[in-house]
């Protein structure tokens, strides 16, 4: 790809690249180390890679990148602030988003990235296994688990609220 | 196909979703219809499930560090590294090349005009007869001094002993060392040295050459000869050898054998 695609890239996909591992990490530091991580190793193989081809490269790069660090760092993944009491709706909302958030932090750094890669980012079950590096049949079966053990915690946090 | 409990989490997702085929599908409807308990499981993921959306005040606010500048219309035709690659190679091909064949050819010219000097030595009666006394003293006659007809080896000493005085000046120039009057003398008196050496040894090769002795002797003569040649060079010519000391003494290194422009032989000894 040209600089002016690898610039496009930047443009359009850094957001959801820094979505995608914050969820994971939810530390802003360690986030944006992967996400620079990620550009630059595009940057060094832009001449291999191209436009069209971009998108599923850099969520590549990331997840292995983010699975590099938490092995390192063994990360536990931390909550959100809660907001100030007042306006109701807005706390509906985050106490749902809370809960989604909280639920998430109970899968494993693979159960949560498959999950947000698809639900998230919208990737479809033969993207998301060259992603990961797994076989189709895993992806299924970690997705699977991975939503059965997210309604079981979001239906215990529920309970405990 | 068969669906059983080990695998059934491979088809459950394509089920909820409706991506199963025909087969797939009757075979999973018929494992669910004999598991109730995970056909319950199943069918509760759909109803609870939560759908996921993005969180878009989550953005990466340093996009800036990651742009990289785009260049102008000429240096993108730098860009293209391949062709750059392959004209600075041609042109460096090409120079070198040049550069052999001029090389070559001053080379030739070179030999050529030294052959041409080296013969072209016009010798008048008086000299021719000086000449022929000199021919025949006993020091030319000894069989340990052999005259060899390849005129190349017969110039040798001098050329090496001119290389020598070059390459000395040239590093005395590059390290700066010792531009003393001593040295400047030195040199001028090892020139007119190797300015007779080389006259010399014109007149010898302008002299018919005298046949070799037979192998066996020509190989040992030859180790003495070589040996003895210089010996009888640095009696003879005590100027030069002054002159080598001089410069030997002052060089940066503690084994003068690592002297790299002297030649070896110049630092061997009959022991």
């Amino acid at each position: 790809m040209t600089i002016e695609e690898y610039n496009h890239c930047v443009r359009l996909h850094s957001d959801g690249v820094f979505r995608f591992i914050f969820k994971n990490l939810a530390q802003r530091s360690d986030t944006e180390d992967v996400v620079q991580t990620t550009f630059e190793k595009l940057w060094i193989k832009r001449e291999m890679v191209s436009y069209d081809k971009a998108k599923s490269y850099l969520f590549s790069i990331a997840y292995h990148t983010m699975i590099d660090l938490i092995r390192k760092q063994k990360f536990v993944a931390a909550y959100q602030n809660i907001p100030e009491k007042g306006d109701e709706q807005l706390e509906r909302q985050f106490e749902a988003k809370e809960l989604m958030d909280k639920s998430l932090a109970h899968l494993s750094p693979i159960q949560k990235s498959l999950i947000l890669l698809r639900d998230y980012e919208g990737y479809d079950y033969e993207e998301i296994a060259k992603i990961s590096e797994l076989s189709l049949s895993q992806v299924k079966v970690y997705l699977f688990r991975a939503r059965k053990k997210l309604q079981e915690t979001i239906q215990s946090l529920e309970k405990a609220i | 196909m068969t669906i059983n409990k080990s695998n059934y989490e491979i088809y459950a997702l394509d089920y909820l979703e409706g991506n199963l085929s025909a087969s797939e599908l009757s075979a999973m409807k018929s494992f669910l219809k004999d598991h109730p308990l995970i056909e319950a499981e199943i069918e509760a993921l759909q109803a609870d499930w939560v759908e996921l959306q993005p969180d878009p005040s989550l953005v990466y606010e340093r996009k800036e560090i990651l742009l990289k500048p785009v260049s102008s219309p000429k240096v993108v035709w730098f860009q293209n590294v391949n062709i750059y690659r392959w004209s600075s190679m041609v042109a460096a091909v090409l120079l070198l090349l040049f550069g052999y064949g001029l090389g070559y050819f001053s080379a030739q010219e070179e030999t050529q005009a030294t052959v041409a000097t080296r013969q072209d030595t016009s010798l008048t009666p008086e000299k021719k007869e000086t000449l022929v006394a000199v021919a025949t003293t006993p020091e030319i006659m000894t069989p340990k001094r052999t005259i060899n007809p390849n005129p190349k080896l017969e110039t040798k000493p001098s050329i090496i002993l001119d290389t020598l005085l070059s390459s000395v000046v040239n590093n005395l120039v590059e390290n700066q060392q010792d531009t003393t009057l001593q040295a400047g003398n030195l040199i001028d008196e090892a020139s007119e040295s190797v300015e007779s050496l080389m006259s010399e040894t014109a007149l010898l090769a302008a002299l018919p050459p005298k046949p070799l002795p037979p192998l066996e002797e020509t190989s040992s003569i030859k180790k003495e000869t070589s040996s003895h040649n210089l010996l009888a060079m640095a009696e003879k010519y005590p100027k030069i050898t002054k002159l080598i000391d001089y410069f030997v003494e002052r060089l940066p290194f503690q084994d003068a054998s690592k002297a790299a422009f002297v030649p070896s032989y110049f630092l061997e000894t009959t022991e």
